[in-house]
C-alpha cells in the first residue's frame, strides 16, 4: 500500500511542492493520511484499468472512463464505483492539503498543478485528456 | 421477399413477350407490373429468362414502411414450368443485409403458394412459406443480418442467433423465438448487453382495429449494463395488451428479477412523443438488500456503493395520470441500512411514504434502531407529512441513553442544488456518566444538553445554529457554529467553535490521572476544524479562571506539565528542595496552541516570543511557589498527543525553578 502511495504522490508532489513553495503539499494530516490510504488500497485495482485504457486522466485532475469496452460487461458498474471514490477522494485530498495549509482558496490551484504532474509522470501507453479530448501517451 | 399475388393490376399479365435476334439467343421477358400482398407492395416487376438463367428485378418494394429501390434477383437457374417458377441458388442485389445470401424460390401460380429459402453466409437460415398462411421457420439467423434492415440499429453492434417460427394467419400472428449469444453495445461500451440467452414469444391478433398482443420472454443468461446498472438474469416477463394508432396500451406487465419477485404494470404509453401518459406501476416484496446496490445506489451515490448495506424488503407504487406521477407510496418492512460497517446503521426500519401531486399525505416511520459511532438510540417513531415535494417531520424525540435528542419541525424540502432539511435540534439531558461510558472515555460527571434552533441539513453538510453546552466539571464547554461537512463522505469534517469556563481543576486532573491541580479553568478553542474525529486545526487557548480561590499544583501534574515539553526538556530540569513537597501555589496558568499543519506553535502565560525563547506556562505564587517553564515553542501535534500519552502514563521530571 505504501508503496502504491509513493508511486501515486512522486507522480505529483516534488513539482508541485515548487510551485507552491510557500506551501507545503507533502503535509500530513490525519485527514490526509486517511485520504492516501484510501488511494493507495484502491490503486491496485485502477493501475490494471489505467494501463488497458479503460480509465484515463482528466486535466481537471481527476479521472473519467475512456473506454468501458476495456471491462468485462459485468464489471462495469464497478468501473463506475471507482472513478466517482477515486475522484471524490482526491477532490477531498486537493481540499484537505489547502485547508491544511491555511490556504482553502488553494484548492483549484492544487488540484491543477497535481493535474498536470500526473499527466506529465503517467507512464507512457496511458490514456490523458486535455482541450483537444483523449490521446494515448 | 415472398410475396402472395392477391391481384395483379398490371395491364394484360402476360405480356411483354420480346425475342432479340433469332434461334437460341432467344430471351423471354415478363413485365408483371405491381404485386401487393398483405404487408407488402412490389412495383415495377420484371421477370426475364434467357435459357436457364433469369433474373426478376422490382423496381420498389415496400414492406411495413420501408421502401428499398432497385431489386435485383439473379437466378442461375429460374424455370418457368408446370406452373411453377423456381430459382435456384439465387442472389438478391439492391439489399445489402442479403448481399451474402443465397435463395431458393418455388412459386406455384395457380395456387398462388410459394417457398422463399434463404441460406445466411453465416450459416443462418430462413425459410419463408406463402399459401393459406404466411410462415417462416428460422436457424441461428444472425441478429446482425437483420438489423440491416433497420439503419439505426447498427450503430449498437447487434450479435447473436435467432431461432424459431413465425406464423401469420388470416391476421393472427404467433412468434415463437430463441436468442442466443445475444448482445449489443455503443460505441463507449456504456450500454452494451452480452452472451443473452432467451425465450420470446408473441401474439397478436392484428384483424381488429388496433393489434391486440400478448408477450412473453424469459432470459435466462448474460448480462446487460445501462449505464450505471448492471443486470442479470433470470429475468421473465410478461405482457399483454393493444397497440391503435401511436398508442400502445398496456393492460398487465408483470416482470419477476432477482430482488424483484413481483412487478406489475399498466397504463398507456404514447409512442410518438415515448412517454407514458397514465398507469400504474407496483413493486411488492422488493429485496432492498439486492436492488438498492443494484438500482439506486449507483444512481444516488456512485462513490459510496461499496460503502453502504442495505437489508429488509419495500413495496413501492407510483400513479401516473395525464403524463405525469400523480400518487408515490413506499412501504418499508424492517429495513436496514448500515454505512461503512459500524459507524452509522439505522433500522429496523418500518413504515410508510406516501406522496401526492396535488395534497399533502401523512406517513410514519418507526425506527427499532439507530446507531451513530458508539451510541445508540433507543426506538422511536417518525410521523411525517409529505406535501410534494417537501416533507415535515413533527417533533420525534429520539431517546438517547438517559436522555433523548428532540428534533424539532425538520422540513426536508428539494431545491435546485439538492434536498436541504431545517428545524431545530434540542436535547434532553444526557448524563456524561452515561455519554462517557458508552464512548470508551474516561468517566466524566455532569450532563450535556443542546439547544440548537437553527439546523441546516444538506448531502454536502449539516449546520447547526445555536449551542451544544455541556455541564462539566461543575463549569461547562459550549460549542457554537458547529458545522459538519460531506457528513456522509469517506471525511466527514466538524468545525466548530468551543469555549468551556470555570471547569474544576480537581475533578479534571483526577479524571484524566493527571496529578492533581486545584483551581478552575478556561478555555477556548476557536476555528476548531477536525476530520475523521481529529483536529486538523485550532487556536486554543487555556487559562486559569480569573478569580479567587485555592490554586494549589501536584508534583505529579509538574511533572506531566513539564513532560510535554518533550525528552529535550530534561536538559533545563533543575532540581531543588522543592521536590521534596507533594504540591505548590500558583497564581496563574496559561498555555495557548495554534494548530497549522500538524504543529502546534505554543505561547506561554506572556503571549508570543521566538520560537527559541521560554515561555512561563504555570507562574507561581503563595509558599511554596514554582513556574514551569516550556522550552519548545513548535511542538508535532501528533508528537505531543504522545507526549500527553506518555506523561500520563510515565514519571517525567519537572523542570523546576
Amino acid at each position: 500500500m505504501k508503496a502504491a502511495w509513493k508511486f501515486l504522490m512522486a507522480m505529483g508532489l516534488f513539482a508541485a511542492t515548487l510551485v507552491f513553495a510557500q506551501g507545503n503539499l507533502e503535509v500530513n494530516t490525519p485527514a490526509i493520511a486517511a485520504l492516501k490510504a484510501s488511494m493507495a488500497d484502491r490503486h491496485a485495482q485502477l493501475a490494471p484499468l489505467y494501463a488497458s485504457g479503460a480509465v484515463g486522466l482528466k486535466s481537471d485532475g481527476s479521472l473519467a472512463v475512456h473506454d468501458a469496452n476495456a471491462v468485462p460487461l459485468a464489471q462495469r458498474s464497478k468501473l463506475n464505483t471507482l472513478v466517482a471514490a477515486e475522484n471524490s477522494d482526491r477532490a477531498a485530498l486537493y481540499r484537505e492539503i489547502a485547508a491544511a495549509n491555511g490556504h482553502p482558496e488553494w484548492a483549484d490551484d492544487i488540484r491543477r498543478t497535481f493535474a498536470q504532474r500526473w499527466i506529465d509522470k503517467a507512464p507512457s501507453g496511458w490514456w490523458v485528456q486535455d482541450q483537444r479530448g483523449w490521446a494515448r501517451k | 421477399m415472398p410475396w402472395r399475388p392477391v391481384w395483379l393490376r398490371r395491364v394484360g399479365l402476360c405480356l411483354a413477350l420480346l425475342l432479340w435476334g433469332s434461334g437460341a439467343g432467344a430471351a423471354l421477358q415478363l413485365d408483371i407490373g405491381r404485386i401487393v400482398s398483405g404487408g407488402a407492395t412490389a412495383r415495377g416487376v420484371t421477370l426475364t429468362i434467357d435459357q436457364a438463367r433469369g433474373q426478376i428485378r422490382i423496381a420498389h418494394l415496400d414492406v411495413v414502411g420501408q421502401r428499398f429501390n432497385n431489386l435485383h434477383l439473379e437466378c442461375p437457374r429460374l424455370s418457368l414450368a408446370d406452373g411453377r417458377i423456381r430459382c435456384r441458388d439465387g442472389r438478391l442485389r439492391g439489399l445489402p443485409a442479403l448481399a451474402d445470401a443465397r435463395l431458393d424460390l418455388d412459386y406455384a401460380t395457380a395456387s398462388q403458394t410459394g417457398e422463399l429459402d434463404i441460406r445466411f453466409a453465416a450459416g443462418g437460415r430462413l425459410v419463408l412459406r406463402s399459401g393459406k398462411a404466411l410462415g417462416a421457420q428460422f436457424t441461428r439467423l444472425p441478429v446482425a443480418d437483420l438489423a440491416r434492415f433497420w439503419a439505426p440499429a447498427g450503430a449498437w453492434q447487434p450479435t447473436g442467433t435467432l431461432s424459431g417460427q413465425a406464423r401469420l394467419d388470416a391476421g393472427n400472428l404467433e412468434i415463437k423465438a430463441t436468442l442466443d449469444a445475444g448482445g449489443f453495445a455503443d460505441a463507449s461500451g456504456n450500454h452494451a448487453a452480452e452472451a443473452v440467452v432467451a425465450e420470446l414469444r408473441l401474439t397478436a391478433d392484428t384483424r381488429k382495429t388496433g393489434w391486440r398482443w400478448r408477450a412473453e420472454a424469459r432470459w435466462e443468461a448474460g448480462g446487460l449494463f445501462w449505464d450505471p446498472v448492471f443486470v442479470s438474469p433470470v429475468v421473465t416477463i410478461r405482457a399483454e395488451g393493444q397497440h391503435e394508432g401511436p398508442h400502445l396500451d398496456v393492460e398487465e406487465l408483470r416482470i419477476e428479477a432477482p430482488g424483484v419477485p413481483d412487478f406489475r404494470a399498466h397504463g398507456r404509453v404514447d409512442l410518438d412523443a415515448w412517454r407514458l401518459v397514465e398507469g400504474d406501476l407496483s413493486l411488492q416484496g422488493a429485496d432492498l438488500a439486492v436492488v438498492v446496490p443494484q438500482f439506486v445506489l449507483p444512481w444516488v451515490a456512485p462513490a459510496q456503493t461499496e460503502r453502504w448495506r442495505v437489508a429488509g424488503g419495500a413495496d413501492l407504487s407510483l400513479a401516473w395520470r395525464d403524463g405525469a406521477l400523480q400518487a408515490a407510496e413506499l412501504i418499508l418492512d424492517q429495513a436496514g441500512f448500515a454505512y461503512l460497517g459500524q459507524r452509522f446503521r439505522v433500522g429496523p426500519l418500518s413504515g410508510r411514504v406516501p406522496w401526492r401531486r396535488d395534497a399533502p399525505e401523512a406517513g410514519l416511520l418507526r425506527v427499532d434502531g439507530l446507531h451513530w459511532q458508539q451510541l445508540d438510540f433507543s426506538p422511536f417513531v417518525l410521523n411525517l407529512t409529505v406535501d410534494r415535494d417537501r416533507v415535515l417531520f413533527d417533533q420525534a424525540r429520539l431517546p438517547v441513553l438517559d436522555g433523548a435528542l428532540i428534533v424539532d419541525g425538520l422540513a426536508l424540502a428539494r431545491t435546485d442544488a439538492g434536498w436541504r432539511g431545517e428545524g431545530a435540534l434540542f436535547m434532553e439531558p444526557v448524563s456524561m456518566r452515561a455519554l462517557t461510558a458508552a464512548l470508551d472515555l474516561p468517566e466524566m460527571a455532569g450532563t450535556l444538553s443542546a439547544a440548537m434552533p437553527g439546523l441546516v441539513v444538506t448531502p454536502q453538510r449539516v449546520g447547526l445554529e445555536g449551542a451544544l453546552v455541556i455541564a462539566l466539571f461543575d463549569g461547562y464547554v459550549q460549542a457554537t457554529g458547529v458545522e459538519v461537512i460531506d457528513p456522509f463522505g469517506l471525511l466527514p469534517r466538524l468545525q466548530a467553535n468551543v469555549t468551556a469556563e470555570h471547569l474544576d481543576l480537581a475533578q479534571l486532573t483526577e479524571t484524566f490521572s493527571f496529578g492533581a491541580i486545584s483551581g478552575f479553568l478556561d478555555v477556548e478553542l476557536a476555528h476548531l476544524q477536525m476530520a475523521a474525529w481529529r483536529p486538523v486545526r485550532f487556536e486554543a487557548t487555556v487559562r486559569s479562571t480569573p478569580g479567587d480561590y485555592p490554586r494549589r499544583i501536584s508534583q505529579r501534574a509538574v511533572e506531566h506539565i513539564t513532560a510535554l515539553g518533550g525528552a529535550g526538556a530534561a536538559a533545563a530540569i533543575q532540581r531543588s528542595f522543592l521536590r521534596f513537597f507533594n504540591d505548590f501555589g500558583y497564581r496563574e496558568i496559561g498555555l495557548s496552541c495554534r494548530l497549522v499543519r500538524g504543529v502546534c506553535q505554543m505561547e506561554g502565560l506572556d503571549g508570543p516570543g521566538p520560537d527559541d525563547a521560554p515561555f512561563a506556562i504555570v507562574r507561581g505564587g503563595g509558599i511554596p511557589a514554582l513556574n514551569v517553564i516550556g522550552y519548545n515553542r513548535r511542538v508535532d501535534w501528533e508528537e505531543f498527543i504522545a507526549r500527553v500519552k506518555r506523561a500520563v502514563a510515565g514519571d517525567t521530571a519537572p523542570v523546576i525553578k
